[in-house]
């Protein structure tokens, strides 16, 4: 009886004696996450199988091949880090505006019914419409500069975190806001200590959806009309047929969505160490 | 054993007149508390028990300002409560633990929301980490924790709030029974160390007996108070007393009362 509470507890802390920690490799497959390996390998040894490399069943000005994608890297390659640099910027100042103004009004939202009854209709009736139909008046409003491709990017992305950071507050458990009541906290500070870190876990997954629009939209934005970018190198290289190249941008776009999303991850992992999710 | 509260001189800590409460429900309107009056006095430890839905936990709510009466008073040292505030701490039977705050980030909450100097907050999480036995688990986030540990936690954190009266709404009422014991003697020594106004609602009538120094039993909806008991028991009492003679029998007498209702 003495001893059931807390050596149950102890078993749980994470700085007690671990089993002597196993290689990377062999960690790797006996959890199986060499598996995703395996399917990233499978994809490119299909694309070689299918394009002018292996078998050529299709033709390769409509599928390049990865020798293809290869030589187009090296005969682009001093165009590549300014389109990169472009891209991500433009990703990561929309994604960002998006994400502050999201949680911002989101939060003041939730934070007051007021502001709930002004906003929700607003709110409501931008949601359900796609931002990239509203293209057309962007380039009548900010031309092909920056500041229309970065308000699409930022709407696109503020919609979605919008909604989720009112549903995320509307999901934490009452008990919390009463406990931290009863304890003293203000309005106010029940936000900053009990809300805030409360709606982290809830967040993570529409904060990946929206990363990975904001990849979609730049690459709208960027057709449109620009002077570097991914994107804008997809639409010139479509005006000369160079498919080589078409691919190569959509390589480098799928890449760089990709560490983007891990970067979310990682932070996602960190902000909610307290949590019992599943990692 | 039976007794009424004797003539006290000092003013009470939580004061209750003719408070009656009501729910409006699809069926009509029910009557949780039916003119309940209730004086509770300095330190005293007071356990409300009686059969689910007879609205002490309703009358709990009160006390802590997080309901408000349809008719009658409910004080706090002389003035009217209302609204929750940390001079009437709460610890729920639910899992109120935040579980992105370490252990000690937990017990200091309420000195550092009211802007507490931080040797003070320290002291004060010095002080309740090492009475309810977690000195070890300070840095430790609540889902390292067991249930009963967490308990502990919301104690301590309702503690360290220096209330004027602590409030406990069925704590240990999702612990296994060996896990509650313990924090039922833990609890009597607590209150023994740090003395304190405790009002504590539970169903289990060994519970209330353990803990109070006043049990006061209620009747099923609409909720009145019944009986009142005082069992006496010595102040280092652990879990024996349980087995003694006058244990039994006041138990009994607990029993009996609770079956009239039936």
């Amino acid at each position: 009886m003495a001893y059931a509470d807390t050596s149950e507890a102890r078993g749980n802390m994470m700085h007690t004696v671990k089993p002597p920690k196993p290689s990377r490799l062999a960690a790797a497959i006996r959890s199986g996450s060499w598996l995703s390996l395996l399917s990233i390998a499978l994809y490119f040894a299909i694309w070689f199988a299918i394009t002018r490399d292996g078998l050529a069943l299709v033709r390769p000005i409509k599928f390049p091949s990865p020798a293809m994608v290869v030589d187009a890297a090296f005969r682009t390659a001093d165009l590549i880090p300014g389109d990169i640099l472009a891209t991500l910027l433009r990703v990561a100042i929309g994604f960002f505006s998006g994400l502050v103004l999201g949680l911002g009004l989101g939060l003041a939202m939730s934070y007051n019914r007021k502001i709930h009854y002004f906003f929700d209709p607003l709110v409501e009736s931008i949601r359900p419409v796609p931002v990239v139909a509203m293209i057309p008046f962007f380039l009548m409003w900010f031309g092909i500069g920056e500041i229309g491709k970065l308000v699409l990017i930022t709407l696109g992305v503020f919609a979605i975190v919008v909604v989720s950071t009112v549903e995320a507050v509307r999901n934490v458990p009452k008990i919390y806001g009463l406990a931290a009541q009863t304890l003293g906290a203000t309005k106010f500070q029940l936000f900053r200590t009990i809300i805030v870190p409360a709606i982290v876990p809830g967040l993570v997954g529409p904060l990946r959806v929206a990363a990975a629009l904001s990849f979609t939209l730049v690459v709208a934005a960027e057709f449109m009309g620009a002077n570097a970018g991914l994107g804008f190198r997809i639409l010139e290289a479509r005006r000369l047929f160079n498919t080589d190249v078409i691919m190569l941008g959509v390589v480098l776009i799928g890449i760089l969505a990709a560490v983007v999303d891990m970067l979310i991850r990682r932070a996602a992992a960190y902000l909610t160490r307290w949590s019992d999710r599943a990692t | 054993m039976t007794s009424t509260a004797s003539p006290q001189h000092r003013q009470p800590i939580i004061e209750v007149v003719d408070l009656t409460v009501t729910f409006p429900t699809p069926e009509g309107e029910v009557t949780a508390l039916d003119r309940v009056g209730l004086d509770i006095e300095e330190n005293e430890f007071v356990c409300i028990m009686g059969p689910s839905g007879c609205g002490k936990t309703t009358l709990l709510n009160l006390i802590a300002g997080i309901l408000k009466p349809s008719r009658g008073h409910i004080g706090h040292k002389g003035s009217p409560i209302t609204g929750p505030g940390p001079d009437r701490a709460v610890v729920f039977q639910a899992d109120a633990v935040f579980p992105w705050m370490s252990v000690e980030d937990n017990i200091g909450y309420s000195l550092k929301v009211r802007g507490r100097p931080r040797q003070e907050t320290e002291a004060a999480v010095d002080r309740y980490v090492s009475l309810v036995g977690l000195s070890d688990f300070r840095k430790a986030w609540p889902r390292q924790l067991s249930g009963g540990m967490k308990k502990r936690v919301d104690i301590a954190r309702a503690y360290a709030a220096d209330p004027d009266v602590l409030l406990m709404d069925e704590p240990f009422g999702a612990l296994d029974i060996m896990t509650k014991e313990r924090l039922q003697e833990e609890l009597v020594k607590l209150w023994q160390l740090s003395p304190r106004t405790v009002v504590f609602i539970t169903h289990d009538l060994e519970e209330a007996l353990f803990l109070g120094d006043r049990v006061i039993l209620m009747s099923p909806r609409p909720g009145r108070i019944a009986a009142e008991y005082r069992p006496n028991l010595p102040a280092d009492r652990d879990m024996s007393v349980k087995t003694s003679p006058e244990f039994v029998a006041l138990a009994k007498t607990l029993r009996d009362a609770l079956k009239t209702f039936h």
